[in-house]
């Protein structure tokens, strides 16, 4: 319940022990056999003009939780409050209402735009679906494409006639039409060259600055997550290991985790000599995760009780859910 | 005598909207028992170059028009089809980007490996057919104990669906291994792969490369991978090589503008920068590549010069004009 007063002051959205099953099917007549188990209880708050940054691997749910943050896909438990109100249940005209304020980013812009709809159609319709028609509207979407670094003349061409960075601009465009107060951003440069991925990330952080959106950026790249985001929570397996400000868990990592990581990262410096932390063996599925800590089959520094019982994620700022500590 | 000398190197492709220059004058080597990185953003012809060097460019559409790649002193664009494919997958091999796409997903990681010592194992020649297939089988399961698999026997039964990426990443590296290369080919091999795995298989890499003497061509677009496993690297730009040298060299004091700006481009995970600097533009389009200096109209030095004529590659170093010619 605190944590819900402090959500009406400076938090733009809040989740609370989110959870999100995918069943498994098998069988002769498709009967649930198991449950994909790819949100596990996160909770994470993100303040009003703040970047949240979201690490892990493929397979950890950091989709799934971006998605079901949004109510794009349905919570199995959990709630979530978005500027003070709950959204975990609201259907209908309230969901509308909601979604305009919230918007999202994602990761491939090949496939992310309808080919077959001209630039001023894609990001007009947001405005469109708000009421905003004819002359207003042409003027919005001018106004966008500025914002985004793109111009009047691009107004009537189809996506097919624009670079992969070009395109990401015009999702950018799209998801800020409606002035949101929350952007979802789901690896927006994952599939862009660095030159431009340095260019999109100038670009987010400049709007960021003007409009004040807070942003929830999933990412792989530990690098992209340290440049932009204020406070970062490192996921595995459908849970958060390790939480808190980005200085903080990049030069003091807590969790076994969250240290393999860092390290591993190829560093462009042929002077550089780390210690490396080689993690054996693959992410376990998230159909049967291990017992005790999820983390427990791969750590270096494994104990009994990890085997047994699950670490909670302890501590208010900075916090990680692990036995060490 | 460098063990590969690529030298000239052309490769277009020929399609309706016209001709992609995709390689235009490509020129480096790779050093006995040295890994040689080749870097660039999508589309510079990084992958056309080590297809063009083993002759897989599939013809139509593409044509190498000029130039020579000499292997142990041999020009691979000159000999006959059947002796570039005894040297692909014995003397050269490759290791690609997507390891499950790259492997045949109806045989056996076994199968697909015994197959190459089937082909290119002098070992075997005077073996009836039986005890063929039998060392070849047992020579796969070697291979998979070698790249780190726990479980060779086991392994070697399965299909690629049933492995992870890494895993299927660790059997192509097996399966390239297997008749000991002296040039391996590595096109991109830890993009799709997780960071964890990413450093298992480069580490991987180097403990292999040590232990066969191979030389290594590795592919790449991210310049992390490149200043750990490298000892040279060239820098591509637009289907030519821009930049060239020992990895320390380059990446301490990057000359070319590209270089700079690649190297600033990219957000550190050591320290947070205060703002990236982004490279203006995008990689141009081949058909209709801008004259003189490919850079000149993404570069911030830009001088007359450079939009006119095209700058060499000046002490075997830098294609610029900041640095030879006219100054």
């Amino acid at each position: 319940m605190i944590e819900m007063e402090r959500a009406t002051t400076d938090t733009i959205i809040l989740a609370k022990d989110l959870k999100k099953y995918f069943p498994v099917r098998g069988g002769v007549f498709s009967r649930v056999v198991d449950y994909v188990h790819a949100v596990d209880g996160v909770s994470i708050d993100i303040k009003k003009g703040e970047t949240f940054g979201l690490v892990g691997e493929s397979g950890c749910g950091k989709t799934t939780f971006g998605r079901t943050l949004m109510r794009l896909i349905e919570p199995d438990g959990g709630r979530i409050v978005f500027n003070g109100e709950d959204i975990t249940k609201i259907k209908g005209k309230d969901l509308a209402e909601i979604r305009r304020e919230m918007q999202i980013v994602f990761q491939d812009p090949f496939s992310s735009l309808n080919p077959r709809m001209t630039i001023k159609k894609i990001v007009g319709e947001p405005l469109l679906l708000n009421g905003i028609k004819g002359k207003d509207l042409r003027e919005r979407v001018i106004d966008l494409l500025a914002l985004v670094g793109l111009n009047e003349e691009h107004m009537n061409r189809y996506p097919h006639e624009f670079s992969g960075g070009q395109r990401q601009r015009l999702c950018i465009a799209r998801a800020i039409a409606t002035n949101p107060k929350f952007i979802v951003l789901d690896e927006p440069t994952s599939a862009l060259d660095v030159s431009v991925q340095a260019q999109i990330l100038n670009l987010l952080i400049d709007l960021q600055n003007r409009l004040g959106m807070g942003y929830l950026m999933i990412s792989h790249d530990l690098s992209v997550v340290r440049h932009i985001s204020q406070r970062v929570a490192v996921m595995y397996l459908g849970k958060i290991v390790e939480k808190g400000k980005t200085e903080e868990i990049f030069e003091n990592p807590l969790h076994p985790y969250t240290k393999a990581l860092l390290s591993a990262v190829p560093v462009p410096d042929p002077d550089r000599k780390r210690n490396r932390i080689l993690l054996t063996g693959d992410v376990p599925s998230p159909v049967n995760p291990p017992s005790g800590c999820r983390f427990h089959p791969r750590c270096p520094y494994v104990k009994e009780i990890c085997k047994e019982k699950e670490p909670e994620l302890k501590g208010d700022e900075r916090s990680v859910a692990c036995w060490l500590y | 005598m460098d063990l590969l000398e690529v030298k000239d190197l052309k490769t277009y492709f020929y399609t309706y909207e016209g001709t992609v220059k995709a390689l235009e004058g490509v020129s480096f080597s790779v050093g006995n028992r040295k890994t040689m990185g080749l870097v660039g953003e999508t589309g510079c012809g990084k992958s056309v170059t080590a297809l063009s060097i083993t002759r897989l460019i599939p013809d139509p559409p593409g044509k190498i028009i000029a130039g020579s790649v000499l292997f142990k002193k041999k020009d691979l664009l000159k000999v006959s089809d059947e002796e570039i494919r005894a040297i692909r997958g014995k003397d050269i091999s490759m290791i690609f980007q997507e390891p499950k796409s790259a492997l045949n997903p109806v045989y056996t990681i076994g199968d697909q490996i015994a197959e190459n010592v089937l082909l290119h194992d002098e070992d075997l020649k005077n073996l009836s057919k039986k005890e063929k297939k039998r060392e070849a089988w047992a020579k796969s399961i070697e291979a998979l104990r070698v790249v780190g698999i726990a479980e060779p026997e086991r392994i070697a039964r399965s299909y690629p669906h049933e492995l992870s990426g890494g895993m299927c990443q660790r059997s192509m590296i097996a399966l390239a291994m297997v008749c000991n290369p002296s040039l391996l080919i590595a096109d991109e091999p830890t993009t799709a792969l997780d960071v964890t795995i990413q450093a298992q298989i480069l580490e991987l890499m180097k403990d292999l490369i040590k232990k066969f003497d191979s030389s290594v061509l590795l592919i790449t677009h991210n310049l992390g991978v490149v200043a750990e496993t490298c000892d040279d690297v060239a820098v591509m730009y637009a289907g030519k090589i821009i930049e060239k040298g020992n990895v320390r060299e380059v990446f301490k004091e990057p000359l070319h503008p590209y270089t700079k700006g690649l190297m600033e481009a990219i957000p550190s995970v050591e320290k947070r920068k205060e703002a990236l600097k982004s490279i203006p533009g995008s990689v141009p389009n081949l058909i209709n590549p801008p004259s003189g200096c490919r850079f000149h109209p993404r570069c911030p030095y830009v001088k007359e010069i450079c939009k006119e004529k095209e700058p060499e590659l000046f002490d075997g170093r830098v294609a610029c004009w900041l640095y030879g010619g006219a100054r």
